[in-house]
């Protein structure tokens, strides 16, 4: 391997460690599945590294974000599972450290998070998770905030209906 | 449970953290992918034939393979040519990420050969966007290898480039029929030019075998010249003279473009000079170029697997760049 390419793939690898998980994080809910996940951040990577843009890229985290993006709409189109529903028992959640341990309720969440749409899920990603307002998702996403919101609004109303069976308390099924 | 409930619900969690092989499997694919996605030839992939209507009422015959949502990549083949001459594409590995297409132009290969039509632009382009159209090719790349980027910029001045994602214009010309134009092709290839309108069968067979010994920088095996002549014979010469006839000049376009633009030409070329190029960057200044050596008229067969890997290098480029 050359001077040249071995500092390429530091640099790469820096990126990863900088911007890796979180565009992980990213792909694993527009896809609903870590294995997908795992392959699109593979791909994003092996691009920087294939067009040499590593060095241009350390600091520009939106534009790895619209990458990622776009490589997981590709992947929904390609594999056509954009409206499916794919059983996948790998993980989509974690447990954040401070929160009470249930498991039946992270589950009950994935399966709910699995049936809605890329677009929903995208969109409770970068809301609840990211931190990000309608507005920031819009321009993001370059749909309207309208429609954002109206996104975040179905979303929201299905989990509650897929969720109707697990009390908030203590994750519980009722009878 | 309300809307409230959910949110606090999710707050409690975040998604779930890559493996940490994730960070060795990145380094990995570093390391070998590229070696590893190297193009294989002649994989025989399954190719969908169609015939849509182009420009004028001429119907074209188009071939299709690879990855229906990836993608497009429109192939646009050269002079008196078909879309066999794009086999090394439309059969490698690029079909796996890809939507590979490429046309028969009119008067070439399987597509009509009507007696006239060949002098309007607006024709050329309007079989172009026909393509486009009838397949809906979402932001296709237009690959056109010589004669071809003249038919893309035919399409690109009547239709814009709003609907593709980028060009490639592979050992291309921009112009024809001035002496500014024929200044960019070699004397040896000029002086075949009067036998490719011979409607001495003979005469317009030994002009098309020096035409395809001069595209390319190796002796093509007894195989591959016998089906290249077959499909050049197949153009009848009204169509080739009707294509040379033609005396415009497209090169007022390219300071205009915007969309990416890679440029791939031979450095033996042995019919449009290297020295073309250095005009295509002056207008292109954003052009990605790629001067392959030891290789001649025709790249993408004389060294496949490099000619992909531009390809699929720009086309990879694309990807990242933002949604438009």
């Amino acid at each position: 391997m050359s001077e040249r390419s071995v500092e390429s793939h530091e640099r790469v690898l820096c990126l990863y460690d900088r911007y890796g998980p979180s565009l992980y994080r990213y792909a694993l809910m527009l896809l609903a599945d870590p294995a997908a996940a795992e392959d699109a951040v593979q791909q994003i990577f092996t691009s920087v590294l294939r067009s040499g843009a590593s060095a241009r890229l350390e600091a520009d985290e939106p534009y790895l974000r619209r990458a990622i993006r776009n490589e997981c709409y590709s992947m929904l189109r390609r594999r056509r599972i954009r409206d499916s529903v794919r059983v996948e028992p790998d993980a989509l959640l974690e447990q954040i450290a401070s929160a009470d341990s249930k498991p039946d309720e992270r589950l009950a969440l994935e399966r709910g998070i699995r049936l809605l749409t890329p677009e929903q899920r995208e969109v409770v990603h970068l809301h609840v998770f990211d931190g990000l307002t309608f507005r920031e998702i819009a321009e993001a996403s370059g749909a309207s905030i309208n429609t954002v919101a109206a996104r975040y609004r179905y979303a929201l109303a299905k989990l509650r209906v897929l969720l109707g069976g697990v009390r908030p308390d203590h994750g519980q099924q009722r009878s | 449970m309300d809307n409230r409930e959910v949110e606090e619900m999710l707050r409690r969690y975040r998604p779930a953290a890559p493996r940490p092989e994730l960070r060795t499997v990145v380094m990995k694919t570093g390391d070998s992918g590229v070696a590893a996605r190297q193009p294989q030839q002649e994989r025989g992939n399954l190719m969908k034939h169609h015939t849509i209507t182009g420009g004028g009422g001429v119907q074209l015959h188009l071939v299709e393979t690879g990855d229906p949502g990836g993608r497009p990549i429109l192939f646009i083949h050269g002079f008196s040519q078909c879309w066999l001459a794009w086999s090394r594409q439309l059969n490698s590995d690029l079909a796996d990420r890809y939507r590979l297409v490429a046309m028969d132009m009119r008067g070439h290969g399987l597509s009509e050969k009507p007696r006239d039509g060949y002098a309007n632009s607006r024709f050329w382009a309007d079989d172009v966007d026909a393509v486009i159209q009838a397949l809906k090719l979402d932001r296709p790349v237009l690959c056109g290898w010589s004669y071809g980027p003249l038919v893309i910029l035919d399409y690109l001045r009547h239709y814009g480039e709003e609907a593709v994602g980028g060009m490639s214009f592979v050992g291309g010309v921009t112009k024809l029929g001035s002496d500014e134009a024929n200044s960019v092709l070699t004397p040896e290839f000029l002086s075949l030019v009067p036998g490719f309108f011979a409607a001495d069968v003979e005469e317009s067979a030994r002009s098309l075998e020096s035409l395809l010994r001069m595209c390319l920088a190796q002796e093509p095996s007894a195989e591959d010249l016998y089906l290249m002549l077959g499909y050049n014979l197949s153009v009848p010469p009204y169509v080739r003279q009707a294509l040379f006839s033609r005396s415009f000049d497209n090169d007022d376009l390219l300071p205009m473009l915007r969309k990416p633009v890679l440029i791939v030409h031979g450095a033996q070329d042995a019919i449009v000079k290297p020295a073309i190029v250095d005009q295509h960057r002056a207008g292109l200044a954003h052009a990605q170029v790629e001067m392959m050596p030891n290789v001649g008229h025709a790249p993408f067969w004389d060294a496949a697997a490099a000619f992909n890997g531009h390809l699929r290098a720009f086309c990879e480029r694309l990807e990242l760049a933002p949604v438009s």
